[in-house]
């Protein structure tokens, strides 16, 4: 295990599954964890499992919706897609998650 | 929310199980895909399937995240509560039971008084349906400023209500009046009697518009209705009826075929067109049941007057009812109906200014007048609302006894909950759940109890529709789970205050139970309680008892008929001509073959003071002559002793030929005897100081009459009365019948009809009558207060009962190491004797206070001092109520002194 890894920002989770289901369309909760993991380069310390949690608040939400199907290994799962809902609340949270990180960058770049 | 979020969310609840299944199914998918991935990367399969689940996470706490994630733990933990509330009440049904029956009794009485009232308020009048289109339209009269009355409308005004087609869609106007039935020879009676031709009955009669019956929304259950005639039609009227249901169902015997056959009204024969629903009485309540509708325009033939009323608008002696176009609410009405009612008092007097109004409002039983806009009786209310809160208060401390009973009997449960970590909030929240839930059992329960004793009885109040209606659902739910909540919480947090080693110490039998001293202070407050809430309905038994005292039964009451005209000016003003109307009548009445006599009673029933005239006082008597003495005055017509079977004792009566008999009184035999002694009070003087000019002055006893030796009780047989004759001619006629009152009825309102038929006819009862239902009125309001005296009493022996018996049951090791150690039986029911003892004494001291408030508060809505009966009566309720706690602490305290000593040190 590598120190370097980080923990997912907290209430990043969300947003990066969006981001995930908004880049590559349908996916199954394991490949979602992969797909993150890889993305992060393994430098993410991500329990995998942590992910269904979320993606049940995502649902109740109505921004994802889902779909049995079958899995690349020929294992009955659930599908998640992004629904229009969804699409709308990524838009809107990549926006806060710019503007947030806007922010902290010009104090950081602040010099005396 | 939006819809589709809270269809997720409804799922999530209903279909908990298939959504974990799922999650399951879906997390074991993953860990394969994830085992298969480190396999192929040249792990062992025992490697492989390590590094997956390390790489998954905790699997249950991610189960416990998802399940937060739904968002629907709260609801849930609410649900697994009440299950677990039903499987431990089903436990013990029978405790369950004896708790609900005893909560159910404290909010059924709540449930009762609300739907009472509820259906007083907001039910439409018996025999229709509650209709949201149905107004009322009401005559108000404010001449007097801060007072209201009602007021009847002319036929030329309801004409201009009715011709507001924007507002109503109908007005109906109709006006009732005494009237004498003759069914014939139909009657059911009449064929029993010997097929006699006439059959007369006294009813009342409503001259309806033709759009009477379609506007209320009631059809004849047979026949079809009133024809649809203009009242102001000029050609000679139908004469043609609807009879109400009663009238069908004793005079008709309920033929199928009534109509079209006749009967007749003040004499004239009408033809049946209609039968009205059973309970429909028209949308007054009140008055004869025995009535019969008719077309407006039959009233001035039918009641002998002139069809003048049609035209004037100053004969107002129409109610109104309106129906409402859809779409119009009954406020948008009003400033049209203002401005048509003032232009009828222009119309009616236009010299004066009337403050004539009008109002529309949704028409219920009980508002057939507006509100007088007098100031409610604040202390009368407050002394009303006493009971039934006193009543709650009582159920309520009884109940919460019982459940705090519960929650100490599973303190050893509730220990090893919270030692194995349950939450306090969490258990106080499960005991609560199970109070409310019980209380919500019991409000159904006392609801239920309710509609069956209305079922049962609900023919036997003529006057108003009692309904159980979703505010009496809404009210007594709403009650039941507050009660639940609010009594169950204090038991619940007592019990989860405990420290486990306690209870644990407690088990192993080394320390005796720790006394629950909330248990004590509910027994304490609910003796207290009791006292003043059976003393409230002592006072009013007593003041009952009081009042039949003085309702002697009686002789001549069956011979004696009470007959009352309206003489109110609004139907004539009392001059020469209504002079000899009623001269007229007098004579008619008194020439009835059965008739003896008849006097004309005068209502002057006031109270005032007298001083007896200083060479008349003599020793012997028992009062202070120098003080001014209270005396009830009455007026006595000549002929009126004689008539009421009042014994004349000593002296005379008063000189008929004299137009008065000036100065003359006659005076009680109890006066006589307290103020004269043995002497003879004839010739004696007093002077009085009395508002009314006619008792003032100089006044000398003639006679001396014993009212307690009367046939009859002429009202009040009271003791301090003095008797001024009276020649003056009024509306209330007493008659005396030679053999039973009851079947000359018929005969005087026929009579009344054929001679003064413009008087109205207020009412012809027999004394017999007014006394019997007097005195049932009487006995029912004191059963009504000696039930919920008793109830109190019974509700708060099972509380002490219930007390004794869980310190008892807690006691029971203890008690058997004792009667192992040899502690006779006579000891161990002395300790739970005088424990019953203190909680009563306490409860006693503060009962007696409250009881003391009471008495004040009794007195203050009377107007009077207090009085000793009362304190005599709060003394001994406190004995009773002392007693019967004792006896609920004696008989747990007996099965204590029975326990066998080998089977307590048995148990645990």
């Amino acid at each position: 295990m590598s120190t370097e890894k980080t923990e997912v920002p907290y209430g990043t989770l969300d947003l990066v599954i969006l981001k995930t289901l908004d880049t590559m369309g349908a996916m199954h909760g394991y490949s979602i964890a992969r797909r993150i993991e890889q993305v992060a380069d393994n430098l993410l310390r991500l329990s995998q499992g942590s992910i269904y949690p979320a993606l049940i608040r995502l649902e109740q939400r109505g921004w994802i919706r889902t779909e049995w199907g079958i899995s690349e290994t020929n294992r009955r799962v659930k599908f998640y897609s992004l629904t229009a809902a969804g699409t709308r609340q990524l838009r809107v949270e990549v926006a806060n998650w710019e503007r947030a990180t806007a922010l902290v960058a010009k104090f950081l770049e602040a010099k005396s | 929310v939006t819809p589709g979020r809270l269809r997720l969310w409804l799922r999530s609840l209903f279909f908990r199980r298939r959504l974990e299944r799922e999650l399951q199914e879906e997390m074991s998918a993953h860990l394969a895909a994830s085992t298969e991935r480190w396999l192929a990367l040249g792990l062992t399969p025992e490697e492989a399937r390590r590094a997956a689940r390390r790489e998954f996470g905790n699997r249950h706490a991610i189960e416990e995240d998802a399940r937060d994630a739904r968002g629907t733990r709260g609801i849930e933990s609410v649900i697994a509560d009440l299950r677990f509330a039903i499987r431990f009440f089903g436990r013990q049904p029978f405790s369950t039971l004896t708790m609900i029956a005893v909560f159910a009794l404290g909010i059924g009485v709540n449930s009762a008084i609300f739907v009472f009232v509820n259906s007083l308020v907001n039910s439409p009048p018996p025999g229709m349906s509650r209709q949201d289109s149905l107004v009322r339209i009401r005559g108000i009269d404010q001449r007097r400023p801060g007072y209201t009355i009602g007021r009847e409308f002319s036929y030329p005004e309801y004409r201009e209500y009715a011709s507001q087609q924007g507002l109503f869609s109908a007005v109906a106007a109709w006006t009732s009046a005494d009237v004498v039935l003759d069914v014939g020879t139909h009657g059911l009676h009449a064929a029993q009697a010997g097929n006699s031709e006439e059959n007369l009955h006294s009813g009342a009669a409503t001259y309806v518009t033709a759009n009477y019956f379609q506007v209320l929304g009631v059809r004849p259950i047979l026949g079809a209705g009133l024809p649809a005639v203009a009242p102001d039609d000029a050609a000679a009227p139908p004469l043609v009826a609807v009879i109400s249901y009663i009238v069908w169902d004793q005079y008709f015997g309920a033929a199928p075929d009534v109509v079209g056959r006749t009967l007749k009204v003040n004499g004239y024969p009408v033809t049946i067109v209609g039968v009205a629903p059973r309970r429909f009485n028209g949308a007054r309540t009140g008055g004869s049941q025995v009535r019969v509708w008719l077309p407006l325009s039959a009233r001035p033939q039918l009641q002998r007057t002139t069809a003048s009323f049609l035209r004037d608008y100053d004969t107002a002696i129409l109610g109104l009812v309106g129906r409402l176009h859809s779409g119009i609410e009954a406020n948008q009405t009003i400033p049209t109906v203002q401005a048509i009612a003032s232009r009828a008092a222009q119309q009616a007097a236009p010299d004066r200014s009337y403050a004539l109004s009008t109002d529309v409002v949704a028409l219920v039983a009980d508002n057939y007048f507006p509100p007088s806009g007098e100031a409610p009786d604040m202390v009368g209310r407050a002394t009303s609302l006493l009971i039934p809160v006193l009543i709650v208060l009582i159920t309520c401390t009884n109940v919460s006894t019982l459940l705090a009973g519960l929650a100490v009997a599973r303190r050893r449960e509730i220990a090893v909950r919270l030692s194995l970590g349950a939450g306090r909030r969490r258990i106080v929240r499960q005991l609560v759940t199970e109070s409310a839930m019980l209380a919500f059992a019991a409000g159904a329960l006392g609801l239920f109890v309710i509609w069956m004793l209305l079922r049962i009885f609900d023919s036997s109040i003529p006057d108003m529709e009692i309904v159980v209606d979703w505010r009496a659902l809404a009210f007594t739910s709403g009650f039941a789970v507050a009660t639940g909540i609010v009594f169950g919480l204090s038991p619940a947090l007592h019990a989860t205050r405990l420290a486990l080693s306690d209870v644990l110490k407690n088990a192993a039998g080394s320390v005796v139970a720790q006394r629950s001293r909330l248990q004590s202070g509910l027994v304490v407050a609910q003796i207290a309680l009791t006292q003043p809430a059976l003393l409230g309905m002592g006072a009013l038994i007593l003041e009952m008892v009081a009042d039949l005292g003085q309702l002697p039964a009686s002789g001549l009451a069956d011979r004696i008929l009470d007959v009352r005209f309206n003489t109110n000016p609004r139907y004539g003003a009392m001059d020469q001509n209504r002079e000899d109307t009623l001269r007229r009548l007098q004579t008619r009445f008194a020439a009835l073959p059965e008739v003896v006599g008849v006097v004309a009673q005068e209502n002057s029933d006031d109270y005032f003071h007298v001083l007896v005239h200083p060479a008349d006082r003599v020793a012997g008597g028992d009062v202070d002559f120098d003080t001014n003495l209270p005396v009830r005055a009455k007026a006595a017509p000549p002929g009126y002793f004689s008539l009421m079977g009042i014994p004349i004792v000593r002296g005379r009566d008063f000189d008929a030929t004299l137009d008065t008999d000036h100065g003359a009184v006659v005076i009680g035999a109890d006066l006589a005897r307290r103020l004269w002694g043995t002497a003879d009070p004839i010739g004696r003087r007093f002077s009085s100081a009395s508002p009314n000019q006619r008792n003032a002055g100089r006044l000398t006893v003639v006679g001396v009459v014993d009212e307690t030796k009367a046939g009859t009780s002429g009202g009040n047989g009271g003791d301090d009365r003095i008797f001024f004759p009276s020649v003056r001619l009024t509306g209330h006629l007493l008659i005396r019948t030679l053999g039973p009152a009851e079947p000359v009825i018929p005969a005087i309102r026929s009579a009344a009809n054929t001679e003064a038929p413009e008087l109205p006819l207020l009412g012809v009862t027999t004394l017999a009558a007014t006394e019997a239902s007097r005195r049932r009125s009487t006995v029912r309001v004191m059963t009504a207060a000696g039930g919920s005296g008793a109830l109190a009493l019974f509700l708060s022996a099972i509380g002490t009962y219930a007390v004794v018996s869980f310190a008892v049951g807690q006691r029971v090791r203890e008690i058997g190491l004792r009667t192992a150690l040899g502690a006779d039986r006579q000891q161990v029911v002395r300790l739970f004797l005088f424990r019953g003892l203190r909680l009563s004494l306490v409860g006693l001291g503060l009962g007696l206070t409250l009881s003391l408030v009471v008495v004040r508060l009794l007195a203050v809505a009377r107007g009077q001092d207090v009085q000793a009966g009362t304190v005599g009566l709060a003394a001994l309720i406190a004995c009773v109520v002392t007693g019967v706690a004792l006896a609920a602490s004696w008989i747990p305290a007996r099965r204590a002194a029975y326990i066998d000593p080998l089977d307590a040190l048995r148990t645990e």
